[in-house]
């Protein structure tokens, strides 16, 4: 874009981004409505579940996925500094620890943290989306 | 996708610089984890 001011440039750049997203809103409600029924799927899996019966390879799977979760909400915004604290505690996740040895602390622990997670990264995209095309 | 492209790509969407095709990925790839949830808990059952 030679010859443009520096702000045209930025115009036209921020342009050419909104109208690629054209042609994709309808994938991505769909997407979103996933994620949601997922959600609500996982809250109510969670609750059938026995936590005594979690052996150590679910809990392992819980704790990276439980990890990756809140590393994306964190990234995406949809938690504040409170969620560093609790990807730490996913971090230092392991036998021995407290939360990772105890069931129903370690099911306590994922399901809120879970939930909190998922509903920070809807929250936050609803409301960038909302001020975006509003 | 790995963790962190997927990191990389939530930063993008929060900034606003993904584009309609980057923020479609982000949600699919973050449908994934919450399917490879609802296996993990399948198994716990």
């Amino acid at each position: 874009m030679e010859g443009f001011s520096p702000e045209r440039e930025q115009m036209a750049k921020q342009y050419a981004a909104e109208n690629k997203e054209e042609g994709f809103e309808v994938e991505i409600d769909a997407e979103v409505s996933k994620i949601e029924e997922n959600r609500d799927e996982i809250i109510d899996g969670l609750s059938k579940i026995d936590p005594e019966k979690l052996t150590p390879s679910i809990k392992d799977r819980f704790v990276n996925a439980g990890s990756l979760l809140v590393e994306v909400a964190l990234a995406s915004g949809g938690l504040t500094a409170m969620g560093s604290v609790v990807l730490e505690t996913f971090r230092n996740m392991g036998p021995g620890n407290t939360v990772y040895d105890n069931p129903v602390m370690f099911y306590t622990f994922f399901t809120g943290e879970l939930v909190v997670a998922v509903a920070g990264i809807m929250e936050h995209l609803r409301q960038n989306r909302k001020d975006k095309f509003s | 996708m790995n963790k962190e492209d997927l990191v990389k790509l939530a930063e993008k969407v929060k900034d606003g610089s993904a584009t309609g095709q980057e923020k479609l990925d982000f949600f699919k790839e973050l449908n994934k984890v919450l399917a490879d949830i609802k296996n993990t808990l399948e198994e716990a059952k």
